[in-house]
Parts: structure tokens; C-alpha cells; sequence
């Protein structure tokens, strides 16, 4: 019998829906990952993110029938549920992320999205990661998503535009915005930080 | 995709070129350039996050108890299907015996009186010539007569040689429904209405089809041979 972390996700649905539940748990352990990530970079929220990231398997659980492998593969569905349930969750807690000042932005870096195994590492390259965090966090929801999907989660444009639901086209343009967005503000918080230190 | 990503080279390849020239956009290329060694960082700082292993637990605990759910729904669903299967069973055969029993019963008839009691037919009727024939439709009638001969004895009946039907005289109405009765006259009967017979057989039976009215008279007789 074949192990189930050598299966596809098709084959391991199938096992999962006669009562496998290796099957469910390969599958879980190989796709919870990106959704916990995708979850917590678009909320700065790791409750948040486990939050959803339970809602997403537990939708896959009780609503098996609604994934159709013709449309997509089970990432792009998962993205799909996680997206949805993150702007829920966002909606429901009306938490507007601000757009940190300058002169706080340590303060306000969710601990979460701090890595702090990183001590050893070039404090400035840290430093950058954090600032870049927190300018993710503050782009409208929208170019937030994009980032997220094609930056850091690195999907192609058609994958990130079945995720969000719109045209190829929109994804591209949404980019670039949020790509000037950060770009801009990560010059003027390196040209800020330059001015602090002289 | 080969042509676009070739095209997205030369399209780099021409603003590094411009870049060079223009200090605008050679602080932009900068900005760029270090905001994707930023998120290259970020995602490989990012693809160490995993979600707490209580999340795990709960979904295999929640996994296992749909999982126990399910197994007495499939059972339900089978016996139910079973129990339906049955009851259309039952439903069919049920329709299928009623439609029998509504049919009209086309061979119903009264059981072959093949040795009734002869009937008194009167023997003293004129002869043949007098005897006006029954109306066509009472003999139609007669043979719609759903009490009538069953089908293998009307069979029989057609390979039998029969006279027409000669009516009684007293026949005062005509009818419009009728019994045919097969009686053994004696043969001498045949003289009363006007027909030949054989002296040296006069003494033996001979068989006839008595039309009877619903009073219960005789209107016409025919004989059978």
C-alpha cells in the first residue's frame, strides 16, 4: 500500500473520504503551512491565524463535496477558504492595522512576526524584515492580499487571481501599486532610521 | 510564456540600461532591488511558521468524530434504502394485482351448460316460411352478451354446423339482451319447425342453442349439428 505523504492531494481526498485518517493528517501537515502563513501575514494576528487555519480544514471536513479538483488544485481552495475567513475575521474585529509612525514601529511589530532565533543574524537585515512587515500590514486589504499570495507565497498571477477572485490583470496592477506602496515606505523609514543614527 | 518572459528580460535589460542614465530611476531600481532581497528574506524566515499542534489535535479529533457520525448515517442510509426497495416491491405488485382484478373479465361467462335441462320449446310453431327471423341486432346483442360462450367453446362452436337461429312465434318484443342455452332435443323436434328428419334416427338426441330473453322465455332455436 502506497504511503500517503507519496499520494497527490486528489488521491489523499479520496482516502480521507473512506475513513483515512493518515490520509487526512499527510494532508493536513503538507497543506496548513501556507494557510496558517497566509492567515497570519494578512492579519499580524497568530490567534487569528490559527483560527482560520482550523476553520479551513474543518470547511474541507464538513463541506468535501464543494472542492471540484476540475476547477483548481487544493491550494488555490485553500487560499480560497482562508482568504475568505480572514476577511471575515478581519471585518468582525474592525481592526483598521495602522500605519505605524516611524517613531514607534518596534513598538507596534506583532510579536508574532518577530523572529527571534534571528539574534545571530545581521541586525540590519532583521531590522528590514520587521519594517517590511509592518508595511504589510498597513497596505489596504487589497494590495496586502496580492503581496501576500505572489510575493511571499510566490503564486503565479493566474493562481493569485483565482484566489482573490478577479482578473489576472487586476492582480498585476494591484501588485505594482503595493509593491511603490512598500517600496516608498521602506526608503523613507531606511532614509529616517539613517537620519536617527547621524 | 517563453515569449512573455523574454520579453520581460529585454524590458529589464533596457531599464537597467536606463537606470544608468537617470538618477530618478536608478533610486528606484535601488529601492526595488533591496525590497526584494527584503521579502526573499521574509519568506525564508516565514517558511519555518507552522500553526500550533493543537490545531492538529482538534482536526483529527474533529475528523474522528464525524467519521463516527458517519458510519451509522451510512448504515441508516442503507437499511432505509433496503426498507424502500421493499416498499416499491410491495406498491408494484400491489398496482399490478389491482389492474388484474379492475380488468374487465373478458372470459367470464357463465360456466357451459353444455346438459341443461331441455327447454320446453314450442313445438307447435308454422312452419319455417312463417317464422320471421330474429332482428339483427338482438342477435348482435346476444353475441356481446358478455355471459355468452367462452372462447374456447365458441371455438368449437364455429367448427360446429349450425342452422340460423328460427324464432319462436310468441316472440312478442324484441330483446335486447339474451342467453344461448345448448339443450339435446329430440330429433323429432326438427319438424316442428318445418325441417327434415330422418325417421329411424326420430328416437335420438340432438343438439340445439336455445335463445332465451331476460324473462326467461325462449325466442329462437338453432340447431346444431
Amino acid at each position: 500500500m502506497t504511503e500517503p505523504t507519496h499520494l497527490a492531494d486528489d488521491d489523499l481526498l479520496r482516502r480521507m473520504d473512506s475513513g483515512d485518517e493518515a490520509a487526512f493528517t499527510t494532508l493536513y501537515r503538507r497543506r496548513h503551512p501556507a494557510v496558517y502563513r497566509f492567515a497570519l501575514q494578512m492579519s499580524g494576528s497568530p490567534s487569528l491565524a490559527e483560527e482560520v487555519t482550523q476553520e479551513v480544514f474543518m470547511t474541507l471536513l464538513s463541506h468535501r463535496a464543494s472542492y471540484d479538483g476540475s476547477k483548481g488544485p487544493l491550494a488555490a481552495y485553500l487560499y480560497g477558504i482562508a482568504r475568505r475567513q480572514v476577511w471575515r475575521r478581519l471585518a468582525l474585529r474592525r481592526r483598521q492595522l495602522p500605519i505605524p509612525a516611524p517613531e514607534d514601529e518596534d513598538a507596534r511589530t506583532p510579536e508574532s512576526l518577530i523572529a527571534h532565533s534571528q539574534v545571530e543574524r545581521d541586525l540590519v537585515r532583521d531590522e528590514a524584515v520587521r519594517g517590511l512587515r509592518r508595511a504589510i500590514l498597513a497596505l489596504p486589504a487589497r494590495y496586502r492580499e496580492a503581496v501576500v499570495l505572489c510575493d511571499l507565497h510566490e503564486l503565479t498571477y493566474v493562481d493569485a487571481a483565482r484566489v482573490m477572485g478577479c482578473a489576472v490583470g487586476s492582480v498585476r496592477s494591484r501588485l505594482h501599486r503595493a509593491r511603490a506602496l512598500l517600496s516608498e515606505r521602506m526608503a523613507s523609514r531606511k532614509s529616517s532610521s539613517s537620519g536617527c543614527l547621524v | 510564456m517563453a515569449a512573455e518572459m523574454a520579453r520581460e528580460e529585454v524590458m529589464n535589460t533596457a531599464a537597467v540600461a536606463h537606470a544608468k542614465t537617470c538618477l530618478r530611476c536608478a533610486r528606484r531600481l535601488a529601492n526595488e532591488r533591496m525590497l526584494s532581497g527584503i521579502v526573499a528574506a521574509a519568506v525564508a524566515e516565514d517558511s519555518e511558521r507552522v500553526a500550533p499542534p493543537e490545531v492538529e489535535k482538534r482536526l483529527i479529533a474533529a475528523f474522528r468524530k464525524q467519521l463516527a457520525a458517519s458510519q451509522p448515517r451510512r448504515r441508516a442510509l442503507w437499511t432505509g434504502a433496503a426498507v424502500a426497495a421493499i416498499a416499491a416491491a410491495v406498491i408494484v405488485t400491489a398496482v399490478v394485482s389491482l389492474h388484474r382484478t379492475a380488468e374487465p373479465p373478458k372470459a367470464q361467462v357463465k360456466p357451459p351448460q353444455a346438459y341443461q335441462e331441455p327447454v320446453r320449446v314450442p313445438v307447435a310453431v308454422p312452419a319455417v316460411r312463417e317464422v320471421r327471423k330474429p332482428r339483427l341486432r338482438t342477435l348482435r346483442a346476444s353475441r356481446r352478451n358478455p355471459v355468452g360462450p367462452s372462447k374456447p367453446q365458441a371455438m368449437e362452436a364455429d367448427r360446429e354446423h349450425m342452422t340460423e337461429f328460427i324464432p319462436v312465434f310468441y316472440d312478442p318484443e324484441p330483446i335486447e339482451q339474451g342467453q344461448i342455452v345448448r339443450v339435446r332435443l329430440p330429433r323429432a323436434a326438427l319438424t316442428a319447425f318445418g325441417l327434415p328428419v330422418n325417421e329411424e334416427h326420430a328416437e335420438e338426441k340432438i343438439r340445439a342453442d336455445v335463445l332465451l330473453g331476460e324473462d326467461g322465455l325462449a325466442r329462437a332455436v338453432r340447431f346444431v349439428k
